[in-house]
């Protein structure tokens, strides 16, 4: 950093890859988990409203999961730090998401273990890459 | 940027193929008993249950293999690579869950984790040797 020309570049790339595969990972689990409704929907019985709010859910974590994606892939990329804070704390609700299909649904399938295992294993690394991301944004401040 | 298709293709069809093996790992009783005779006995049961365990295991050693050369960024650009791993694992996951839903008899497996798991993990194992020790790069 001698004469203020050098410039570091702070970005993260694992944190980076972990995003840009998360995402196309989470398509893979949206689709997955529409035709594994569809087939729950056939060959099971289910208390009134439960499937709706099920798949609703679903719905919804596909909304979380493209904004967190978003925000966590911009917000590396430009050295943001509200932005990857942002993405942090929208992994909490999508962390629960993914423990509702995991423990919580009406039936759970083996298949649904694998597959919510595989998204919260992503959601845990790119925690642990977030957060070292925030450090090093906030710790390296222009002056 | 021909490449960029390539990269989740090859991501995505590599996690069908390991979600497949983790299944089969987990519920492979009826397919250890379709390759067995109509009586058997306990100590053949257990002979065939593990040699299916080993070859899912194997496969799923070479399955981190291949994930590390490709989130490490050995292989992730090479597209010689990406499309024998992407065709591998695709004819890999459709094999498979054949393999499930027809319960094929569990001597098949070897010929599916022949050409479906070590296939791409040699040519991997070729590339990471490639950029590590003779430095070849892209």
């Amino acid at each position: 950093m001698a004469a203020g020309k050098v410039q570091a570049i702070r970005s993260s790339l694992p944190y980076q890859i972990l995003l840009y595969c998360n995402g196309w990972y989470y398509g893979l689990f949206f689709i997955a988990e529409i035709l594994i409704f569809i087939y729950k929907g056939e060959t099971l019985p289910f208390p009134p409203s439960a499937l709706g709010g099920e798949v609703t859910l679903l719905f919804i974590l596909a909304g979380i999961e493209a904004i967190r994606i978003f925000f966590g892939q911009k917000g590396n990329l430009t050295e943001r730090m509200v932005a990857v804070v942002l993405c942090i704390a929208l992994s909490i609700p999508s962390l629960f998401g993914a423990l509702y299909f995991l423990l919580w649904q009406t039936y759970v399938l083996r298949i649904e273990v694998i597959l919510s295992a595989i998204q919260l294993a992503f959601l845990g690394l790119e925690l642990i890459f977030g957060v070292i991301s925030v450090v090093t944004f906030a710790r390296a401040a222009p002056y | 940027m021909g490449v960029s298709g390539l990269v989740p293709a090859r991501f995505l069809t590599l996690t069908a193929h390991l979600i497949l093996v983790i299944v089969i790992l987990w519920s492979r009783e009826e397919n250890v008993k379709s390759c067995l005779p109509l009586t058997y006995t306990q100590d053949e049961y257990t002979f065939k249950d593990n040699q299916l365990i080993i070859g899912l295991s194997v496969a799923l050693g070479l399955f981190v293999l291949e994930l590390v050369g490709f989130f490490g960024g050995f292989s992730t650009f090479m597209p010689s690579q990406a499309m024998i791993s992407t065709a591998a694992h695709a004819s890999g996951a459709v094999a498979m869950s054949f393999f499930i839903f027809d319960l094929w008899e569990c001597d098949t497996y070897w010929w599916i984790f022949g050409f479906c798991s070590a296939f791409p993990a040699l040519t991997e194992i070729i590339v990471l040797l490639g950029v590590l020790v003779f430095h070849k790069g892209l």
